[in-house]
């Protein structure tokens, strides 16, 4: 997915990306891969601007993320970005790779044509280099009360779910909440605001739907806004860029008939 | 130095509307009721292609025709109020150019549906 517009096309001064440094060229016989980083270092004056970088496809593990942290332990220590299982389940370390959200540490190298592009998660605001500021969606999360609401006071062992019970969360509780799909998401871009954006919907989706939760309704009313739930409007980004192959908008789509179902 | 809220505050804003459904239910009848509808407006257009301008008005004036192109009118008028704020709501972040638009829009299909259903009936009751 490469883009087909400039690089700088309708973009405010202070986010203009520069053409930055080089590092490390030809190593005789060696098989170079050109990884191309945006870098934003918010104690400097300058605006943000693309380093370039070669590295030993022989001499690096498989994953884009590999490709990060050789450069940071070899060529550039100052090179910033998240991660830590390095294996697709804690979320840290999703960007934008070759023009798509996805996490680099279950991205190949090897899949992407050419040279590999790396920008920090669409939309969000850039910290630094590719760590960006997830507060807002990280509250967003908090408004949706994540957690088991029950009245009914705790039984002597655990709450029981039947095993089908608990089928039907399967394909939603795996939710790392890297956020890939609400950075994607059009309708997040424009009003995020107030829209909650579909990795919070998918999470409240996966609590709308667990048996053992009483507190659905609320829920459901917490929901019902033209803004906070009816914003999406099915453009299926988020389903496409989700690295977990989740479908946040399938979740989104039973919200809206589960409101629709209380009301008929 | 500046005070700003809590994210959460900020997150959690004026709360929910606690509507937003009945929009979107509106919306999804009037697309599935839309197609019989503007399919017979199209037949009842086809069939009057070439005819002359008196037997067109009584083609018009037969009950059962006017009743579907009066429900056409009705259809996709609120059809297209709703798809419209939609796109205002979207795109519009200025709090007062966002209202006046949606005055604007209901103006636009309040007046667009009454001409509409005003020539139908006087086509009806006068010819
Ligand atoms: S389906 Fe909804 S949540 Fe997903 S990208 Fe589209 S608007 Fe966003
Ligand atoms: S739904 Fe997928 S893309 Fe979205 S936060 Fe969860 S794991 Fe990430
Ligand atoms: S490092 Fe944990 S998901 Fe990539």
């Amino acid at each position: 997915m490469k883009s087909f517009l400039p690089l700088n096309w309708g973009l405010p001064g202070g986010s203009r990306i520069a053409a930055g440094k080089v590092f490390g060229t030809a190593e005789p016989g060696a098989r170079l891969r050109m990884f191309q980083v945006y870098r934003f270092d918010p104690d400097n004056t300058g605006g943000p601007r693309l380093d370039t970088y070669y590295v030993n496809r022989d001499d690096c593990g498989p994953m884009v993320l590999d490709a990060l942290i050789k450069i940071k332990n070899e060529i550039d220590p100052t090179l910033t970005f998240r991660r830590s299982c390095r294996e697709g389940i804690c979320g840290s370390c999703a960007m934008s790779i070759d023009g798509r959200n996805w996490l680099a540490c279950t991205q190949p190298i090897d899949d992407i044509p050419g040279a590999v592009r790396i920008f920090p998660l669409n939309h969000f605001p850039v910290v630094k280099d590719l760590v960006v500021d997830l507060n807002h969606a990280l509250a967003q999360h908090r408004l949706i009360e994540p957690w088991l609401k029950t009245e009914t006071p705790a039984p002597e062992k655990e709450r029981l779910q039947t095993p089908e019970d608990h089928a039907k969360l399967d394909g939603y509780y795996e939710c790392i909440l890297c956020f890939c799909c609400t950075g994607g998401c059009p309708s997040y871009w424009w009003n995020g605001d107030r829209y909650l954006g579909p990795a919070v919907l998918l999470q409240a989706y996966r609590w709308l739907i667990d048996s053992r939760d009483e507190a659905t309704g609320e829920r459901l009313d917490r929901l019902e806004d033209p803004f906070r739930l009816f914003r999406c409007h099915t453009i299926m980004n988020c389903t496409k860029t989700c690295p977990k192959k989740l479908q946040p908008a399938k979740a989104i789509a039973m919200t809206k008939a589960m409101l629709v179902e209380r009301q008929h | 130095m500046s005070i700003s809220r809590t994210p959460l505050a900020r997150a959690r804003g004026l709360g929910s509307a606690k509507s937003g459904t009945a929009d979107f239910w509106r919306q999804r009848v009037t697309s599935v009721l839309g197609l019989p509808l503007i399919a017979g407006a199209i037949l009842v257009i086809v069939s009057n292609i070439g005819a002359d301008y008196r037997s067109a008005i009584e083609c018009l004036r037969r009950p059962a025709v006017a009743i579907l192109l009066l429900l056409t009118i009705l259809n996709f008028c609120v059809h297209m109020r709703i798809g419209m704020q939609i796109i205002i709501e979207d795109y519009i972040h200025n709090e007062t150019a966002k209202a006046l638009l949606l005055i604007a829009n209901t103006g636009f299909v309040a007046a667009a549906g009454v001409a509409g259903a005003l020539a139908l009936v006087k086509i009806a009751a006068v010819g």
